[in-house]
């Protein structure tokens, strides 16, 4: 290994270093969190009712499966009805779980945070925001020599995140920020406007505010397999670009996932949004409707489906080591009735429609709202008219083999190639703003979603105002 | 070596480091800053948004997600907009995908979108999933007369005879329009061909850079409605952006007691200029308001608009200092060229 790639490996491993470094400090980055509950269903025969000549009828019941807090469940469950929970995991935004948990860790440092200041602000991000500021302020004018400005807390923002539940207060402090609390609850007691059930603990130098309140603490956490696949994506992204570099082992690891994983996504998503309902649901609807989908609606089976099943079957032949050619019958039906679907749309949609929409009158009458010609829009509309007829007929001049392009024909010729190469920019260019769009998508997602550098859907603010703080 | 001859052996991973600061740089900032550029909608953007527009609400919208995750920063903003426009007119949306992962690509722009922005939205009665279905084109041919032939069930395995929006789809006939995000085969020239041409139906498409170009021929008479690239979805977005909160403003004047003409006068003018609405409401005009209605008027006046309606507007800063790298690359490339055939270094 000579220097040079020395010092690139040195480089790219002490960036990794800090990187991953970066994200387990502080609230790190790049991480993604979900709130679990729990989900209960319960097995239950639904009448299915007729009400189509406005009379209701019973057609019978329907086996299915429904939310065990439904007004079906109550209704139609008995305490020997099939059941089944699970743990349902549905993904917040970070800043979801920091209001919920981390803006309490952040109070508890404030507790032990000598300051004199003023805070004031409507929500949890606008109010620590502006306390963050207000601290810099008052950092700087200490650096100065001058006086600290006031600061004021805004003590509703913070009940907001479930600090407290019902006390609402807002005091001007001074001096200790952990005793001007203190003299804050002990101001909203005396005041009446405290919950009792608020209490203040102070111990081991930190002091927590803790409610016994009856709000529902939602069970949001760190989710590590989608923490990890977010990282991965990430790992992955990086690795194709490294290809612009030069061919590398990452880039071939990633595109071999990439195309493994895309086959396996096909297969799994082919056999149970596609064989499934659709083959294995109308050959044997009882069993599909029993074990593997019960929303199913039952009914008797449709033999006529044997067919496409025995062509499926006759098409995996090409993977037998013999019959092979039993493959091929498939495939000349499929060859076959695309063919002639496509003829018939084609012969439609292309080309008499689009020979209707060119033969059109040259002069376009564009109408006002009240009636009236629009003479700016009408002689807009012509020369559009116009200019696609010459396009049409120049470039069929220069497809037009059998006369030798020369004289007149050579200069119409030579008009179409224009419109050609004015389609062909047009296409280029398209292709180039799409190819942007694409690379654009995709470094947002390394600096929103993975490093967290910048937030446009306001995952994180209040994340990013309890950084700064802390 | 002079700059000549530089320029002409420069190594291209100079030209991708430049690009991919073109294009990164300028997300950096949009990002912290959040300010987008300007975008002027142009007549096809705005034929996309009135052929949804001008349909009553509850009409019955097909949505087709023809696309995956490699050109979800294209059609997403589309399709989030779609969505957008649909929920707030009070469509009816049916969700299909002809390409596997556009279920996952359904999924994620219904859950952001009705998920977030509308929860009130019932599934099954103001939108169904009906996932992805195998055979390209052969599914819009067959579901042009038998919907129930392709679409049993919905994606999460419901019979389709048990979601009440199911009642009275028996073909592609029985919807009012057609919505289709397309990346490619099969997608929007399918949908022109097997459905919105036999079916003279309305049809609006968002397809890729690549296939905007093949699509322009079929508009109007075929397409009604076409957003080429991220630049067409940036149009519409911020039509559909301009025309919700014109709808929310409308709402809140109606709800303090401004009635028609002056309410949508009101609202109008609100849009284009949101900090008039707190200098009206101290005006006599606005007396009649409660100071509850006049707070919630300047709060939807001035509120930003959430980020992910904005996903469009934000990459068109990079596509404007990218396209300029392009430029300047382009002409910095003839010059090399023209220098060096002067001096006889080319043939």
């Amino acid at each position: 290994m000579n220097r040079q790639k020395l010092t690139l490996l040195s480089i790219v491993g002490v960036f990794v270093i800090l990187l991953v470094a970066r994200a387990f400090m502080g609230n790190g980055f790049g991480r993604i969190y979900v709130e679990r509950g729990d989900a209960s269903f319960v097995k239950v025969e639904l009448p299915v009712l007729d009400t189509t000549d406005g009379d209701v009828e019973s057609e019978g019941d329907r086996l299915t499966w429904v939310d065990a807090s439904s007004d079906e469940a109550v209704d139609f469950a008995g305490a020997e009805s099939p059941r089944v929970a699970w743990q349902s995991v549905t993904p917040v935004s970070p800043r979801v779980y920091f209001e919920a948990t981390m803006g309490n860790e952040a109070l508890q440092a404030a507790l032990s945070t000598p300051f004199d200041a003023t805070i004031s602000g409507v929500d949890l991000g606008t109010a620590l925001e502006t306390w963050r500021l207000a601290l810099l302020e008052k950092a700087n004018a200490e650096a100065a020599g001058k006086a600290a400005p006031a600061v004021e807390i805004n003590w509703t923002a913070l009940r907001a995140a479930g600090f407290v539940r019902k006390t609402v207060i807002t005091v001007k402090t001074g001096g200790d920020f952990k005793s001007s609390l203190i003299a804050m609850f002990d101001a909203a007691r005396e005041a009446g406007d405290s919950d009792a059930e608020t209490t203040m603990v102070v111990a081991d130098g930190r002091a927590m505010v803790t409610t016994t309140a009856d709000d529902v603490v939602p069970a949001i956490g760190l989710s590590w397999s989608r923490t990890i696949g977010l990282w991965l994506a990430a790992i992955f992204t990086l690795a194709i670009f490294s290809f612009l570099y030069k061919d590398n082992p990452f880039y071939k690891t990633a595109e071999s996932v990439v195309v493994g994983v895309s086959a396996a996504y096909w297969m799994v998503i082919g056999l149970w949004d596609m064989i499934v309902p659709n083959l294995l649901g109308q050959l044997f609807p009882g069993f599909v409707q029993g074990n593997l989908l019960p929303g199913l609606a039952t009914s008797d089976p449709n033999w006529a489906y044997l067919v496409p099943a025995l062509f499926g079957a006759l098409l995996l032949m090409r993977l037998a080591p013999k019959g092979q050619y039993l493959s091929l019958w498939t495939l000349a039906f499929i060859v076959g009735t695309t063919a002639a679907l496509r003829m018939v749309a084609y012969i439609e949609g292309d080309f008499l429609s689009q020979i209707k929409a060119t033969i059109e009158p040259l002069y376009q009458e564009v109408m006002n709202a009240d009636g009236t010609v629009n003479g700016y829009s009408s002689f807009w509309a012509s020369v559009r008219q116009i200019t696609l007829l010459i396009g049409v007929l120049s470039c069929l001049t220069y497809f037009f083999f059998s006369v030798e392009h020369k004289g007149v024909v050579g200069k119409v010729a030579r008009v179409g190639i224009w419109f050609l190469m004015i389609t062909f920019g047009a296409a280029f260019g398209f292709t180039v703003m799409g190819r942007i769009a694409l690379l654009a998508a995709r470094f947002e997602f390394l600096f929103d979603d993975w490093l967290w550098l910048i937030d446009p859907t306001n995952q994180r603010s209040v994340a990013a105002a309890v950084s700064c703080l802390f | 070596m002079n700059l000549i001859d530089r320029m002409a052996n420069l190594d291209r991973r100079w030209i991708f480091l430049m690009m991919g600061l073109a294009v990164g740089i300028p997300i950096i900032v949009i990002g912290i800053t959040g300010k987008t550029l300007p975008e002027e909608p142009t007549p096809l953007a705005q034929a996309a948004f009135d052929v949804l527009d001008d349909l009553d609400p509850g009409s019955r919208i097909l949505m087709a997600w023809d696309f995956d995750p490699a050109s979800e920063g294209e059609l997403g903003p589309m399709a989030t907009s779609f969505i957008r426009q649909c929920a707030q007119k009070g469509h009816r949306m049916y969700f299909i995908a002809l390409w596997p992962v556009g279920a996952q690509m359904i999924r994620s722009s219904t859950s952001r979108v009705i998920g977030g922005y509308y929860p009130d939205l019932v599934y099954g009665k103001d939108w169904v999933d009906l996932g992805f279905k195998a055979g390209n084109e052969a599914v819009i041919k067959t579901i042009v007369t038998d919907f129930a032939q392709y679409f049993p069930t919905d994606a999460r395995g419901t019979s389709v005879d048990a979601i009440p929006m199911m009642e009275g789809i028996s073909s592609l006939a029985d919807f009012d329009a057609l919505v289709n995000a397309s990346a490619g085969y099969p997608g929007s020239k399918e949908w022109v061909l097997y459905a919105a041409t036999p079916l003279k139906k309305p049809l609006v498409i968002g397809c890729t850079g690549v296939q905007a170009p093949q699509m322009y021929p079929y508009v109007p008479n075929q397409v009604q409605g076409l957003l080429g690239a991220i630049k067409g979805a940036a149009e519409y977005e911020s039509i559909v952006n301009k025309w919700v909160r014109s709808e929310q403003l409308l709402d809140a004047l109606e709800s303090g007691g401004i009635t028609e003409p002056a309410s949508s006068e009101l609202a109008a003018r609100f849009t284009a200029n949101p900090t008039e609405a707190s200098t009206w409401t101290t005006e006599a005009a606005a007396a009649a308001m409660s100071p509850e209605s006049k707070t919630k008027l300047i709060e939807i006046a001035t509120a930003p608009i959430p980020g992910i309606f904005l996903e469009a507007q934000r990459r068109m800063g990079p596509q404007l200092v990218a396209h300029l790298l392009m430029i300047g690359l382009i002409i910095a490339g003839n010059i090399v060229f023209f220098a060096t055939r002067r001096r006889g270094g080319s043939q």
